[in-house]
């Protein structure tokens, strides 16, 4: 079975400057992979060229086994969705849903039925005399991806699906993603918001820096992220630089039990907020330090605690600590990340 | 996708005038037009010529004039209305009114008008002012140009309005209501804020009108006088004479006529560069 | 107590008024008035002697109104087709590609009519063109492509672009794209840009006169000639119908409201 998408090494040019260099990636069929990256890192350049609306100076692009790196848009099988629906203003819903199926000269009746199976998919079937003029945001967005669907591709690009959306929305159009039957298409979301990245993929690729950093199901991500800068990207507060020696990490922490393992030589080591605790009576504690920044008013609060020069992040106690409060803190060592190369990663 | 095609585009669409200026410079040394060869007899007959100076003279002075009035009534006129005041969008519809109206009309209107039998004689006579149509004085076809100058300037005057409008409809309103909200008066709001950027927005219209007025050729043959003889009037007159050499000279004009426009234009960029510190 | 300013807007609007609509009443009064004399303010009579020897068969002005409109309508119908390829052409052009576009297209625009004509002229000339229809067809398209030219530029550069990237992702080819999607969302821009294109042709007089070598007779040179052979009340009469339609086309364009950037001496 081949894959819906393989990306090759892959260089593109932000128009006439260098921007995406040795981009590798695969989607399955049936599969949803997020394209995760900070604003103005190339996702929406990536989509285009995958889709041939940019050109690849290097590379190859196949869409269902297929290489199509020297075809035109039409015929390469890979629909891009733009950030905010491009609904053809002189066609109604139903119009715009059998446009790529008139392209393509389908019969009227198979078109019909084809439609009417579509909208009724993204539950639209009411409005589908409407024109686009008069749909809300998230009734827009659920008729472009049955038209996308109605041209039967290998693979679908949603360039920022829910950038422009208010959070209620936001939360529509996600569902309306997540629960499209994709047979034999694959699915290529590009954000740069986390909580789509764990909504919506099945697998979440990096792009930083030009390049994919790294491709992993979310999980994996947020527990062993491949670099420092894909932990700072992240938001994984506890990033500390190190070294290991014979199985131990030494840092400005001091000596820092591991179960990960890396070789000699400088290290990082990465863990988020929820693996470290505040020592209850009689635990033994990993480092001591002073509170120095308390936030309650998140739905996981969290605690500051300034230890030597090392600030960590870790869940908050109950009773929560005021500032100056000095607290021992317990690092789950299981969970704590090693990356060797340290800030060279 | 059609960005290839901007190179060809710009070429067909610049093409015309351009082999028309080459021609022109050609034909102005005796190049083409079976006058036999090189020689730069057109250029100094022509500039021997007296009539040929003060003609070009006349033009340009004729458009400065004619610009300058249709600028400052336009930018009188959109001072006063601009958005937010109760009667500007009829202001503004009626200002626009003449911009579609041909030139040719705009003469027609002239000479029915501003003619020495015309409508404004007659008012005059009405008021006593004069007593027959030969004690009007004339306001067409004589050595100052004051009607053709008036009939330009009222057939420009709705162009460089429109744009005014909306220059201070747009970025301008928000920088006035700013300025207003920290405590300018009227006056010191003009001189601060609605002149500079009507000055910036509008320079390319009062240049472009500028130039226009220069060479165009329906109002003035029918309300310039025949001394001394427009620019426009002289090329037509020097290109559709018999005589080859007068064809040479005419080219000669042409290519005048394109240097004030040019020279405008320039100027035009000289005086945004200098000013360019304090924008 | 009144400011300046109100009492200067009071003072404006009668002007305005008057420059708005004197001049077309003034042409209505005198096409229709006969036994008009100094120092009489108002015509002896009104009868339509004056419409009827204009429009009557046998006058030539007939021929010179058909003349000037078969011309209107070929180029702006030209002038809308090459205006709405080369518009869009340097409007997906960046950098100084695209300046040097605006600055081609300005160049028909700005060149003073006599200035085009007498080079143009020669070429048709040699083309066995001169003093024809087509010759003057060709010289009228000249001005007329720069207008519409700018015009698309200006339509193309606002206009998002997404439309047709969505349709070429959907399968439709180039050809598919302008017939499908770009030339049923723009319907509104090219008619207007005939329009233009028509408006642009009909007034003309210095390309005529050059490039149809006088033989070529359109309606603004016809009222010329009344005017300067004294007949007031004709030319008056060919004023208004040479005035008429361009008014009516841009009230129906609403040029007023749109993109000021247009040139449009």
């Amino acid at each position: 079975m081949t894959e819906a998408l393989s990306l090759d090494a892959i260089a593109v040019n932000f128009g006439t400057m260098p921007g995406l260099a040795d981009v590798t990636l695969t989607i399955a069929n049936g599969e949803r992979v997020v394209l995760l990256a900070p604003s103005g890192a190339g996702k929406t350049t990536l989509l285009r060229a995958i889709a041939g609306l940019e050109p690849v100076l290097s590379g190859c692009v196949s869409i269902g086994g297929r290489p199509v790196t020297n075809d035109p848009p039409e015929s390469r099988g890979a629909v891009y969705l733009h950030q905010t629906p491009m609904l053809f203003p002189h066609l109604d819903v139903a119009a715009n849903v059998a446009f790529p199926m008139r392209l393509r000269r389908v019969e009227r009746d198979v078109t019909a039925r084809r439609v009417a199976e579509l909208l009724a998919s993204v539950h639209m079937s009411e409005l589908a005399g409407r024109k686009p003029g008069s749909l809300s945001g998230g009734q827009r967005h659920r008729v472009a991806l049955a038209r996308a669907m109605a041209a039967g591709p290998r693979m679908l690009l949603l360039d920022e699906p829910l950038a422009s959306l208010d959070p209620g929305l936001r939360q529509e159009v996600r569902q309306v993603l997540a629960r499209t039957q994709l047979d034999g298409t694959g699915m290529l979301i590009a954000t740069h918001d986390l909580d789509d990245a764990v909504l919506l993929a099945d697998r979440v690729a990096v792009l930083l820096g030009g390049r994919i950093a790294q491709v992993a199901p979310a999980a994996v991500l947020f527990r062993t992220p491949a670099t420092l800068r894909v932990a700072a990207f992240l938001g994984i507060p506890n990033r500390i630089n190190g070294r290991m020696e014979r199985g131990v990490f030494h840092s400005a922490l001091g000596q820092v039990p591991v179960r990960d393992t890396a070789p000699d030589g400088k290290t990082a080591a990465v863990f988020a907020a929820d693996a470290v605790t505040v020592a209850r009576s009689g635990e033994r504690a990993t480092v001591f330090g002073e509170v120095i920044e308390v936030h309650s008013h998140l739905r996981h609060p969290s605690i500051i605690v300034r230890c030597g020069t090392v600030a960590l992040e870790a869940l908050a106690p109950r009773p929560v600590p005021v500032p100056g409060t000095t607290v021992g803190l317990v690092i789950e060592s299981s969970v704590i990340h090693l990356l060797p190369g340290g800030d060279d990663a | 996708m059609t960005r290839r095609w901007s190179g060809l585009a710009a070429f067909l669409v610049a093409a015309p005038v351009l082999v028309g200026v080459a021609y022109s410079l050609f034909a102005s040394v005796g190049l083409r037009g079976g006058s036999g060869g090189f020689s730069a007899e057109p250029w100094t007959a022509a500039f021997a010529d007296h009539r040929l100076v003060i003609g070009l003279a006349w033009s340009l002075w004729v458009a400065a004039i004619a610009t300058a009035i249709a600028s400052l009534a336009a930018i009188l006129v959109a001072t006063l209305f601009r958005s937010g005041t109760r009667s500007s969008g009829v202001a503004r519809f009626l200002a626009v009114v003449p911009l579609p109206l041909p030139h040719v009309a705009a003469g027609v209107l002239g000479v029915l008008v501003l003619g020495q039998s015309g409508l404004l004689a007659r008012g005059a006579f009405l008021a006593g002012w004069i007593d027959q149509p030969a004690a009007m004085p004339a306001l067409i076809y004589d050595r100052w140009g004051i009607g053709l100058i008036l009939v330009l300037a009222w057939k420009e005057f709705p162009f460089i309005a429109l744009i005014a409008f909306s220059l201070l409809a747009g970025r301008g309103k928000s920088l006035e209501e700013a300025a207003r909200t920290l405590g300018a008066h009227r006056w010191a709001i003009f001189r601060t804020v609605t002149w500079p950027v009507l000055w910036r927005g509008l320079a390319p219209a009062v240049v472009a009108v500028f130039a226009f007025v220069t060479g165009t050729y329906e109002a003035t043959v029918l309300l310039a006088p025949s001394d001394p003889l427009a620019l426009p009037l002289m090329t037509i007159e020097r290109y559709t004479d018999i005589g080859v050499a007068s064809r040479a000279e005419a080219h000669v004009l042409v290519l005048m006529g394109l240097l004030a426009g040019l020279g405008a234009v320039v100027l035009h960029e000289a005086v945004r560069a200098w000013d360019r510190p304090s924008a | 107590m009144i400011s300046m300013p109100t009492v200067a807007r009071r003072g404006l609007l009668p002007i305005l008024l008057l420059s708005a609509f004197m001049p077309l009443a003034i042409l209505m009064l005198v096409s229709v008035g006969r036994d008009w004399f100094f120092p009489a303010l108002l015509p002896g009579t009104i009868d339509l002697t004056g419409w009827r020897t204009v429009l009557g068969s046998g006058a030539r002005l007939r021929p010179a109104l058909i003349a000037s409109g078969v011309l209107a309508v070929a180029t702006g119908v030209a002038a809308m087709v090459f205006g709405a390829f080369a518009g869009s052409a340097i409007a997906s052009a960046r950098g100084w590609r695209r300046v040097v576009g605006a600055g081609a297209a300005f160049l028909p625009v700005a060149a003073p009519p006599v200035a085009v004509a007498t080079g143009l002229h020669a070429t048709l000339l040699g083309a066995g063109l001169g003093s024809s229809i087509v010759g003057v067809f060709i010289a009228h398209l000249v001005p007329a492509c720069g207008y519409t030219t700018l015009y698309f530029l200006g339509v193309f550069t606002v206009r998002e672009g997404g439309f047709e990237d969505a349709a070429r992702t959907l399968g439709a080819g180039v050809l598919d794209v302008i017939r499908r999607v770009t030339i049923p969302m723009m319907r509104r821009e090219l008619l207007e840009a005939v329009l233009l294109g028509a408006i642009v042709s009909w007034g003309q007089v210095a390309l005529t006169l050059v490039a149809g070598g006088g033989r070529v007779r359109t309606l603004p040179l016809e009222v010329m000639d009344y005017l300067m052979a004294g007949q007031d009340q004709l030319a008056a009469t060919g004023s208004l119908l040479l005035a008429i339609p361009p008014l009516i086309a841009f009230g129906v364009l609403r040029l007023a409201l749109r993109n000021v950037e247009m040139v449009l001496p």
